[in-house]
């Protein structure tokens, strides 16, 4: 085992266009309509330095024409190549790492020598994406390791949050969580079995009402459910899916696209 | 039940005396008829749901290891016997587990005889009456009923709950589940003509609908829903019913389990799978209530 082995990911800016849907099959390397000449991605042929400094268990160092970006939001110019460098003790040479960019998420094998593109995805036109790696704890009873950026693709608007590297919580100190709902649309989304599990675990341990809402889902009336009307908001906002958490009728937190039972249990202390 | 599991072979690809899903009515079922009976409901199968045969395997170990087989979605088996009722109890088993999926309960061992969860009652799990949608399906009461018509009237007009609930809910209107066997969690009466359904039933029904109907477009898509906790109802040797759980020999697909309407579950061959899919379905969601303590509102 190496520790602070290092893994790249390379995600593309293409030129402004529709996003596309990827048919079923083995992850595609993303490839940008013409245009705009692209460089065809491709994994490097070397070991990234390992001189980069990582004081916690996971940081994402992404360079973008080859400078380091600090900023916690990341522009992308349309045509521009961004890599993604996992850095960090929690970032073995085997194992998995959980990548979610909003909506996509694919499990990304971690190899020694180098990376392993594991996920397609839409054409990325103008946009705002909030870009997440996951990797579970080796302690069983320890958080999993999250580490997220914004990434503003082409002429994409500035994220909304201001601290894009912790979850949502736009009505700041609020009350004992009442509610958690996972919504997602189902046209897009897989739900994670690991989410469903924890849905129904905070239903039966902490006696939170967890429910999961598809956005387009209606009351016997033809109306949106009063009680998803506000984490349907928010949801919307954060991108879909994502995990909303309720204190009474104020929005208390929102969890971008969780992928584990940790992250669905953690919105309830 | 792990879905790598020995299965009884006595109960594979069993074939039952009419059950109400006779030739006649079957060859209606094309998936563009039955399509067109759930109008709006109507949905492709998504892209986003598709899983690799190679991975069939590792998901099924993944639902065995967080319970998410559709048959974890519900809480109670039906028993129409002698009825003719298949159909409506297929699409009952199938709104319940798309209920509940939403609901975010699990059952962890499914449906079981004679037994009845605690959660149930606290989780707001509804039972609903196939009597209610097999009443205008077939007024004759005997000779059975296609999808095409039980889908065309759940989509339209939503079915009634059934007069046993895990919770008194204090629901306006019901209906006896069917007019066969019953058991503990399902109720049983005479027959009734929709004339003579309590007054305003519509007013209670509307609120338990499917909303969206996901059409495979291949025994493979049909096995990809049930993976993803989709029930998929399918008719065939006469009878209808709901696969809900996928059987593995290895990392070979054997088998699909479908809770059946005689109080068992029992399981098509792989072969009968890839015969029998075409006109199948899942409902992917169903109406939702303002609040799940309240479920007719």
């Amino acid at each position: 085992m190496i520790r602070n082995a290092l893994v790249s990911l390379t995600v593309l800016a293409a030129a402004t266009s529709p996003a596309v849907r990827v048919p079923p099959g083995p992850p595609q390397v993303i490839t940008p309509p013409a245009p705009v000449a692209q460089p065809v991605l491709a994994p490097p042929t070397e070991p990234m330095p390992d001189d980069i400094p990582s004081p916690s268990a996971l940081e994402l160092v992404v360079t973008v024409s080859g400078e380091v970006v600090d900023d916690p939001v990341v522009s992308l110019p349309v045509g521009s190549l961004a890599v993604i460098t996992l850095t960090g003790s929690a970032v073995t040479t085997t194992g998995a790492a959980t990548v979610a960019l909003n909506r996509e998420t694919k499990n990304l094998d971690v190899t020694q020598n180098g990376h392993h593109v594991a996920f397609s995805s839409p054409s990325i036109a103008d946009g705002v994406f909030l870009f997440t790696v996951g990797i579970n704890n080796t302690d069983p009873a320890g958080a999993p390791h999250i580490a997220q950026r914004w990434i503003v693709t082409g002429a994409g608007p500035r994220p909304p949050p201001d601290d894009p590297l912790a979850p949502v919580t736009p009505n700041g100190p609020v009350g004992k969580i009442t509610s958690v709902t996972y919504v997602y649309e189902k046209s897009d989304t897989k739900v994670p079995a690991a989410v469903q599990s924890g849905i129904d675990r905070l239903n039966v341990e902490k006696k939170v009402l967890a429910t999961l809402y598809e956005h387009d889902s209606k009351d016997g009336t033809g109306e949106v459910p009063d009680q998803y009307k506000a984490p349907l908001a928010a949801a919307k906002e954060a991108g879909l899916p994502a995990l909303v958490a309720m204190s009474g009728d104020k929005v208390a937190k929102v969890i971008p696209a969780p992928t584990t039972v940790e992250q669905v249990m953690g919105v309830v202390p | 039940m792990n879905s790598f599991d020995e299965v009884d072979p006595k109960e594979i690809d069993v074939i039952l005396p009419p059950s109400g899903y006779p030739d006649e009515l079957a060859a209606e079922d094309t998936t563009d008829n039955i399509r067109g009976a759930c109008g709006d409901a109507s949905r492709d199968f998504p892209t986003a749901l598709w899983i690799e045969p190679k991975d069939w395997a590792d998901k099924a170990r993944d639902n065995d290891k967080y319970h998410t087989w559709p048959v974890n979605y519900i809480d109670r088996y039906t028993n129409q016997n002698p009825t003719h009722e298949c159909t409506c109890h297929s699409l009952r088993t199938n709104f319940e587990g798309a209920r509940n999926r939403q609901r975010g309960v699990i059952f962890k061992d499914g449906p079981k005889k004679n037994f009845r969860y605690d959660v149930s009652a606290t989780s707001g799990s509804v039972w609903v009456s196939p009597l209610s949608v097999y009443a205008e399906a077939n007024p004759r009461q005997w000779g059975g009923a296609n999808v095409r018509q039980v889908m065309e009237i759940a989509c339209r007009r939503g079915i009634l709950p059934d007069k046993i609930q895990p919770h008194e809910y204090g629901f306006k209107h019901t209906l006896q589940g069917t007019t066969g066997s019953g058991n503990s969690n399902q109720s049983h009466g005479p027959w009734v003509s929709v004339r003579n359904f309590p007054a305003g039933w519509e007013e209670t029904a509307r609120h338990f609908k499917p909303l969206e109907v996901i059409f495979p477009g291949s025994w493979e898509e049909a096995v990809c829903l049930v993976l993803n906790g989709f029930f998929v109802s399918v008719g065939r040797n006469g009878h209808a019913i709901p696969w809900g759980q996928c059987m593995f020999s290895g990392n070979s697909l054997q088998s699909i389990a479908y809770p059946d309407s005689y109080d068992v579950t029992r399981y098509d061959s792989l072969r009968t799978v890839k015969s029998a899919w075409s006109g199948s379905f899942a409902i992917a969601t169903v109406t939702v209530p303002d609040d799940w303590s309240k479920p007719a509102g």
